[in-house]
């Protein structure tokens, strides 16, 4: 009663900690996907399934470890016939040969197939037993193996042991973030300690550092680096166009084990490697780099720039009549990568178009302003171009205008030109050129009522453009005449700006530039700016975001999945199978058994089988 | 006038029939390869002048593999000859973009009528066989493979400006998931005992094909765009055709798995006899655990060359991605499911069931994270 309740209760052992497994492994399936949406990649319950998993692939393998051992080294011989005709694949046959005749034949064709093979001689019968596939054993240990190394791995590389130390030791974090070297000294992790970290550092060219910020979830903490970094430059990667800038930066690590340093590049696909550290450029950072701008006033005859050096990050404040207004230097980006097309190409070429720089303009406390400034004049369409954007909001698309070039390569000419647009002296002029080239003989109160009208309709067009002069229209005009008004009011600013601009003599490019800058003098009043802001030079002071980091699980983890892979290759390709013959001499004949076991593939092995006691029969029957 | 045959002519034809028996060869496989000798050189001399030394190599690699497949199955032979002919026609022709998108038509329009022929011979018992079947799905898949080989040598005609091959849009991927798709269904067709509900299993490659056209018809391809610094890595032609084979795998193991649920509540088998009915299950169900089998495995090793990736472009192996953790989760469910059904012996129908259920979390690893969650492995 005992050995077969114990047989019974083996069994199901057996079976439960299998089907644990299976159940483990969809449990941590549900979990890895509920953390996912979660995001929260240091949950408690991957901990709580890890510790599960490791305890039923370890038992699994405690197990089993003996009978997969058994299966590769035993041959288990079977001596009763009995239990051979209980098997699922059992053949015999009789032949009036020799039983050792018969079995030398067997074994020969059995080798060929593949099977490793023990012949026993007892009792005046002759044993086979045959073993093919040993090593799908072999790789369903590997697997086993190669989840115990993973997790292994997988806990030596995460954060439970920093988690640990801040609850159990005097390590506290900084819940700030502030400088690294204004860290307290129990908020510092030594350069010794073995446990896995990730930190970050901005380092500027020339710089040098020897620890990093590691944040955790309750703050952040200073690691001391065993070597320290040294930053030579951060440079673009100018040898082909990327989608994104591409930077890469000329580090050195500076072992006091060695006599030199250790010179590398980092950039995109290039960490380094050095004693078990990861060294990272996760980004670059603008660190305040130098601008030269002019700030030309737009509301105003006066043409005279103001002229400053100032720093990106920093801001300058300018009071005016209407109140303050500050502008904020957010960005300077050193290469533009765009689209263009010009007469010559069939389709866009990508070119960089030059540096570019990001402000703010923030007049009141409800209206800022994002504007985006090209340094060079960029060719669209056989002319040139400076290019400005202009927006409400993050969320909007800029909207450019592009400010025609004059001989000099200056937009010098088009601000003389709307500066003009502010003279009273030369707008009157104007006005009398104009109602003198309409040949019309007038009165002289006809003559003011329309010297009245062009001044009102250039004052529209100075506070809005176009778009302004069209609304007065529309808000004054029945819609049956609006459209012919409205192309009339046109007519007459292009005519008194032309007025403003013409000069004695005036050749194709003059007209060709008259012509480019009408929209942009329309767009940069709908933008309403009190100045423009043009850079004229630069000094590019980038900023590696340098990781470095520390895993000591990390080769745990890929040679892990690599002896998993193979161990599944070998598990799924590899048939485990065994083989029994028995030779028994029975007066002339010989009475032979043969018997087989092929796991759960119970179709292929049938064939196998099949094709086995043919192959058996031709050889018997030729020899 | 008659026209007498020069004498040194027919001793040249005795001569060329003379090595032919010499190396046992039929007449069709002596053709064979003469053609792909002409074209093969005629291919080699233009790729010589035209495309870089590496291209060049993985041409001829392409050749001889070509021609290797066709010496050995002749249902290739005519679409191969097509395929290497027309990327002649391209290498010497300006008219990149109109080939391309003709190719592309075609595919999509040889999809569709080898799905409409595979239900008339499953369901209608036409007159078709399944040797048109095959045949038309050949020549789709050529036209993919050609599709892709265009888009890879015609790079700055058509506005792409990838490295190497073209692997970063989901445009590319589907078309080498199609190309998959197709080898696997007519590797079933050809060694399996064919069901009669095969048209199952090809509808997801048929709706591939459906969204390459889209995709290249709309604006998406049209564009020009630049190489991302992340994506410039070798890892790329390792990595991404793994998983996209692996996908392919699982989406033709999902048609198998289907078929087997609808035998075994009688659907399609029940006016089959008995024995045939059982051999078609058995073959159905050998056919999916090959595929899962497989899938694992290319799923498992392109996981492990994502993860040496991410650890050279992300700064670790594990960055807690959104594509990393779905792909993860698929490849345990799958070994979950793999182990149930080898080493606990479920049935075929649990096991089926299984499968299936894995097909939501398949899409949501290819598409999710192009279109729904966000992540590292967007590249737009």
């Amino acid at each position: 009663m005992y050995p077969l309740f114990q047989q019974k209760l083996r069994r199901t052992r057996l079976r439960g900690s299998s089907l644990s497994f299976a159940s483990v492994l969809l449990f941590s399936l549900t979990v890895v996907v509920s953390t996912m949406w979660l995001i929260q990649a240091e949950s408690g319950w991957l901990l709580l399934v890890s510790v599960s998993l490791l305890i039923a692939v370890i038992l699994l393998l405690f197990r089993q470890l003996p009978v997969m051992w058994r299966d590769l080294t035993h041959y288990r011989l079977i001596t009763d016939q009995s239990r051979m005709q209980l098997l699922h694949h059992h053949v015999s046959w009789r032949y009036e040969k020799p039983a050792e005749q018969l079995s030398s034949v067997c074994q020969s064709v059995l080798a060929r197939q593949g099977y490793r093979v023990q012949s026993v001689r007892k009792n005046q019968k002759q044993y086979l037993s045959a073993i093919h596939g040993r090593l799908n054993r072999v790789g369903l240990v590997l697997s086993h193996v190669a989840i115990v190394i993973i997790l292994l791995g997988v806990s030596l590389d995460s954060d439970y042991g920093l988690k640990w130390q801040l609850r159990f030791s005097s390590l506290q974090t900084e819940s700030q973030d502030i400088p690294l070297n204004e860290m307290a000294s129990n908020s510092r992790i030594p350069a010794r300690s073995r446990l896995a970290f990730e930190g970050l550092a901005e380092v500027q060219a020339g710089q040098i550092i020897d620890e990093v910020r590691v944040s955790t979830s309750q703050g952040f903490l200073t690691r001391h680096l065993p070597f320290p970094v040294s930053v030579q430059s951060v440079q673009l990667d100018s040898d082909h166009l990327l989608l994104e800038e591409n930077f890469i930066s000329h580090i050195q690590i500076l072992d006091s084990r060695r006599n030199n340093p250790v010179p590398t590049l980092l950039g995109a696909n290039r960490a380094f490697r050095y004693r078990g550290y990861t060294y990272f450029q996760r980004g670059v950072k603008d660190a305040g780099s130098g601008l030269s701008v002019a700030m030309w006033p737009l509301n105003h005859a006066n043409v005279v720039p103001l002229k400053f050096k100032t720093e990106v990050g920093s801001e300058r404040r300018l009071q005016t009549r209407d109140g303050d207004i500050v502008v904020r230097f957010m960005g300077l980006n050193p290469r533009n990568i765009q689209a263009v097309r010009d007469e010559r190409d069939a389709r866009p070429v990508h070119r960089n178009i030059g540096p570019s720089l990001r402000y703010t303009v923030t007049e009141s406390v409800s209206r800022q302003r994002e504007v985006i400034t090209y340094l060079l004049p960029v060719k669209q369409q056989g002319r040139y171009y400076f290019i400005t954007g202009i927006r409400d909001g993050h969320e909007q698309a800029f909207r450019f205008i592009h400010i025609p070039v004059d001989q000099d390569a200056s937009m010098e000419k088009y601000l003389n030109l709307h500066a003009s647009l502010y003279d009273q002296r030369k707008v009157e002029m104007a006005i009398q050129k104009v109602l003198k080239e309409s040949g019309k003989s007038m009165s002289t109160k006809e003559r003011r009522a329309r010297s009245k009208t062009l001044q009102e309709l250039l004052t529209l067009f100075k506070q809005g453009g176009f778009p302004a002069v069209d609304q007065n229209m529309a808000s004054r005009i029945e819609a049956e005449g609006l459209e012919q008004s409205q192309q009339l009011s046109h007519k007459l600013i292009r005519r008194l700006v032309y007025a403003l601009y013409a000069k004695k003599k005036m050749n194709s490019s003059d007209l060709l530039f008259f012509e480019d800058a009408i929209p942009a003098l329309s767009k940069m009043a709908e933008t309403r700016l009190p100045f423009y802001i043009q850079l004229q030079d630069m000094t590019y002071k980038p900023a590696v975001i340098l990781m470095v980091s520390y895993r000591p699980g990390e080769l745990f983890v890929l040679g892990g999945s690599l002896l998993m892979l193979v161990g599944l290759l070998a598990a799924f390709y590899s048939r485990y199978r065994r083989i029994w013959m028995l030779f028994e001499t029975e007066g002339k004949d010989c009475q032979v058994s043969m018997s087989g076991m092929g796991g759960r593939q119970q179709m292929a092995f049938s064939r196998e089988f099949n094709e086995l006691f043919t192959r058996l029969q031709q050889a018997m029957q030729g020899d | 006038m008659a026209f007498n045959i020069p004498p040194r002519f027919n001793q040249f034809v005795q001569r060329v029939d003379q090595i032919r028996l010499r190396l046992t060869l039929r007449y069709d496989q002596l053709a064979w390869a003469l053609f792909m000798l002409v074209v093969g050189t005629g291919l080699m001399a233009t790729a010589w002048h035209a495309l870089s030394l590496l291209s060049g190599i993985v041409l001829a690699l392409l050749v001889l593999l070509c021609a290797w497949s066709a010496w050995n199955w002749h249902e290739m032979q005519i679409s191969v000859a097509v395929l290497l002919l027309m990327t002649i026609l391209i290498l010497f022709s300006g008219y990149a973009r109109i080939l391309h998108d003709v190719v592309a038509i075609l595919t999509l329009v040889l999809l569709w009528l080898g799905q409409l022929l595979l239900v008339l011979v499953e369901k209608v018992r036409s007159r078709f066989s399944y040797q048109h079947v095959k045949l038309i799905y050949w020549s789709s898949m050529t036209l993919c493979i050609l599709l892709i080989i265009i888009r890879w040598l015609e790079k700055p005609a058509l506005g792409l400006n990838y490295a190497g091959l073209p692997l970063a849009s989901s445009l590319d991927t589907s078309a080498l998931i199609l190309v998959a798709m197709l080898m696997m269904f007519l590797l079933y067709l050809k060694r399996e005992v064919k069901g009669n509900s095969n048209f199952l299993i090809i509808i997801p490659a048929t709706l591939t094909g459906s969204y390459i056209l889209w995709n290249i018809t709309g604006s998406g391809s049209q564009l020009m765009t630049l190489p991302l610094a992340v994506l410039e890595h070798g890892l790329l032609f390792v990595h991404v055709p793994m998983m996209i084979i692996a996908l392919a795998l699982l989406i033709i193991g999902a048609g198998y798995a289907i078929l087997i649920l609808t035998d075994q509540m009688g659907g399609f088998l029940a006016n089959r006899n008995r024995d045939v009915a059982e051999t078609i299950l058995l073959s159905l169900e050998a056919a999916l655990i090959r595929s899962v089998k497989l899938a694992l495995i290319l799923l498992g090793f392109g996981i492990l060359t994502g993860m040496l990736w991410s650890s050279m472009a992300w700064g670790h192996y594990w960055v807690w991605e959104v594509k990393q953790l779905l792909s993860v989760s698929l490849w345990f469910y799958l070994l979950a499911v793999m182990h149930l059904r080898l080493q606990k012996g479920v049935s075929s129908k649990v096991f089926a069931i299984c499968c299936l259920v894995s097909m939501p979390l398949l899409l949501l690893t290819w598409f999710g994270t192009d279109s729904l969650l966000p992540g590292l492995h967007v590249f737009n």
